[in-house]
């Protein structure tokens, strides 16, 4: 069947009511949140899963994409009104886009910042549709080497290629992976790293760890900042709408973030931010007007916004085709898929094209509600930013606590959420990146699983490994992607080595 | 400031802080290998067996505390911002005091401590009304997500008179039979 | 930087600040202002933004 047909179908899913009210939640959550600071759409979601398990699959995996969606919409708002982003990935557009705010062309931001996530969104859910079946194609043929090769390669990238610090990248990574180890070995049925506690049997659960992670260690560290000036919301004077000059401006940045955004999405990166910081710089050297960036130029908007949704949806094309996360959020996703006894890969959209082409083709829906929602509602998202920041975040920690509780009503359970909670204000505070240990606990024992598989197929020859082309090649990348940024960061600092990378000119 | 690097590897004293992460590093690294010392091989290709994988992770983590030792000599971890402490004992003591609490005072009121704590934690707030609104705020959430989503959330004193409350109101309703929910 | 331009280590370059701005914004810290200086982001700007 071609894409088409597949996605046609995958409609005739999604707009059924109940899954239309899914995807209507997932993204005023994700829109909430996405205002809200110290929340993100990882920990959004991550708080969501253990209090959804008994709710309806389809409907469950929709909402959590809608609040995917929803969260790189929402962050823009804080951005560009008050000069802080909401979550991480708005970051460069607060550059531009709260100097036109300032100006009084709010209305204008906020207007390419949705008209821009929209088009980027659409664009970038269809590229998802159109690659995924040949991904998934490639990947019908791997064997458990090759997807062992594949998850070391987004180990390597996940951690280390990206990055200041392969040190820190690869000490976070270590220590998911430790934690990964945790409970009863599948295979012998031995207890590993439990100490005779039968708490410790079952495992850590990916959704404690990103929960205590994220909402509890960000907490911490915010509170550990002190005293911050006050902020003031820039009011959003003057009309919503952009000007024939403004679209002039805005629709090839648009483009433009959408195609630097989608890729890099969609390789095992890392985070959306990337692309903002890229298109950024594109547009700037693109545009006709320079020395207006940094004095709010449409275009510094409009590219960053665009590509940070096209990121989103490219993170989708390895966590659905081969159900490899390569962010935070995707790792939880992945969790969510789990949850139901889901795993996704390319199995999955042959056992349940329903399930899959439902949810691809609810991004498009999600999409549609999201602009309705941003632009005409605006008053109503801003007024969240008044929520005094004790109220904010002692609500955060109630809900925080409230999943796990849910969950498993364990003390024990409980103090490992204060354990990690502690473990991820340290990290933090060390700058030890996050995402390494979320993806190393929920990637390790998946990754362990495929590695015996395959030596049990070759007998313990370890030679199997790189025999086989693709595995080979992928390990080679990986290699690659451990090596290379090393070199480079030598040479950005003008070190050692760089002798070594002058003579690869 | 802004760039520490640049002349950070002319000072001799090590980053203290480092080490001691190094040294964690290197107690895990010998408590997964020591664990993985007392698993038996598992199957007949016993090249491969459960204490294979945390053996080469014990090997990464203690190479990684050699790396972090080096690194805490160069001066390569980045300034660390000045925290403020006294915010950061009044979050963990709330979530202390909802862990002690939740087994006998129920869900509402060991979140009602956990909220008004944190809140205190963050800015300046009336400890009690905190605590009042903190333990109304969870019951309702208990209320929503025990009874209508059916979490299992433990109860105390207060989720047994909403329950009660409940079955008083909603009792007239329920006594037409066949109506399932 | 005396050597001849070359689009394609622009580029490198370009990708690879790119990549050190997103991390450090990625774990709630202030980028290097050489990396903020390579992607045309005037440095004081960014530290305006409150986090």
């Amino acid at each position: 069947m071609d894409t088409f047909a597949l996605l046609l179908q995958g409609l005739s899913v999604a707009i059924q009511p109940i899954n239309l009210l899914y995807a209507l939640v997932g993204v005023t959550l994700g829109t909430a949140v996405g205002v809200l600071p110290g929340i993100g759409p990882a920990t959004t979601v991550a708080l969501l899963l253990p209090v959804t398990y008994k709710l309806d699959p389809a409907g469950s995996l929709i909402m959590f994409a809608g609040i995917y969606y929803g969260g790189m919409y929402g962050g823009s708002t804080t951005s560009i009104l008050l000069n802080t982003p909401g979550e991480s990935a708005s970051i460069v557009t607060a550059l531009e886009g709260n100097k036109m705010a300032k100006a009084g062309r709010g209305g204008p931001a906020l207007a390419t910042a949705a008209i821009g996530s929209f088009v980027a969104g659409l664009i970038a859910t269809i590229a998802l549709a159109f690659l995924a079946p040949w991904v998934v194609k490639f990947a019908l043929a791997f064997g458990p080497r090759e997807y062992f090769a594949l998850m070391v390669l987004a180990f390597v990238t996940v951690s280390a290629a990206f990055g200041d610090s392969a040190l820190r990248g690869l000490t976070s990574l270590f220590i998911g992976l430790t934690l990964g180890i945790i409970g009863i070995d599948l295979q012998t049925g031995q207890a590993r790293l439990s100490f005779g506690i039968p708490d410790l049997l079952d495992g850590v659960e990916v959704t404690t760890l990103a929960v205590a992670m994220f909402a509890i260690g960000e907490t911490l560290f915010v509170a550990a900042q002190g005293k911050r000036a006050p902020e003031t919301v820039e009011p959003v004077r003057g009309s919503l709408w952009m000007s024939a000059k403004d679209w002039a401006r805005s629709w090839k940045p648009w483009l433009r973030g959408t195609v630097i955004g989608f890729p890099i999405g969609a390789m095992p990166a890392g985070g959306a931010e990337i692309g903002t910081f890229f298109s950024y710089a594109a547009e700037k050297k693109l545009s006709k007007h320079p020395e207006e960036f940094g004095h709010g130029a449409i275009e510094g908007v409009a590219g960053p916004e665009a590509a940070n949704n096209a990121s989103a949806a490219g993170t989708l094309v390895p966590l659905l085709t081969l159900g490899l996360p390569t962010s935070a959020t995707a790792a939880i996703m992945l969790a969510g898929f789990q949850q139901y006894g889901l795993q996704p890969g390319p199995l999955l959209f042959t056992s349940n094209p329903q399930l899959v082409w439902g949810l691809i083709a609810s991004l498009l829906i999600a999409n549609l509600m999201l602009i309705v929602l941003n632009l005409p509602l605006i008053g109503l998202w801003v007024k969240l930013l008044t929520i005094p920041k004790p109220w904010l975040y002692a609500g955060i920690l109630l809900f925080a606590t409230l999943g796990t509780i849910g969950a498993n009503p364990s003390v024990f359970e409980l103090g490992m959420l204060l354990a990690f909670g502690l473990l991820g204000y340290g990290l933090r505070l060390f700058h030890f990146p996050i995402a390494p240990v979320v993806v190393g606990l929920i990637l390790g024992p998946m990754a362990e699983q495929q590695l015996r598989r395959a030596l049990a197929i070759s007998q313990g020859d370890v030679l199997v490994l790189f025999t086989s082309p693709i595995s080979a090649t992928l390990l080679a990348l990986a290699a690659l992607a451990l090596i290379v940024p090393l070199i480079l960061r030598a040479r950005g600092k003008g070190q050692v080595l760089a002798a070594v990378a002058a003579d690869n000119d | 400031m802004i760039e520490p690097m640049a002349q950070a590897n002319k000072q001799r004293r090590p980053d203290w802080a480092a080490l001691v992460i190094a040294a964690g590093l290197m107690a895990l690294a010998l408590l997964v290998a020591w664990d993985a010392s007392r698993l038996g091989a598992g199957g007949a290709y016993a090249r491969i067996g459960p204490q294979t994988i945390p053996y080469a992770i014990a090997i990464c983590l203690a190479g990684l505390a050699v790396w972090t030792i080096i690194a805490a000599y160069r001066h390569d971890f980045p300034e660390r911002d000045q925290q403020d402490f006294p915010p950061v004992l009044w979050i963990v003591g709330g979530l202390i005091a909802q862990m002690a609490l939740i087994r006998y005072a129920g869900f509402s009121i060991a979140t009602g401590f956990l909220f008004a704590m944190t809140a205190r934690g963050m800015g300046k707030v009336s400890l009690p009304l905190a605590l009042l609104s903190g333990i109304l705020i969870s019951a309702f959430v208990w209320f929503v997500f025990a009874r209508l989503l059916q979490l299992t959330l433990p109860a105390g004193p207060p989720e047994h008179l909403l329950t009660q409350g409940y079955e008083l109101i909603t009792a007239p309703f329920k006594a037409a039979p066949g109506s399932a929910t | 930087m005396t050597r001849k331009p070359s689009l394609f280590r622009d580029l490198f370059n370009l990708f690879g600040a790119a990549n050190a701005a997103a991390a450090a914004t990625h774990e709630s810290r202030t980028p290097n202002a050489r990396d903020l200086r390579t992607l045309g982001i005037d440095p004081r700007q960014y530290h305006a933004i409150s986090r």
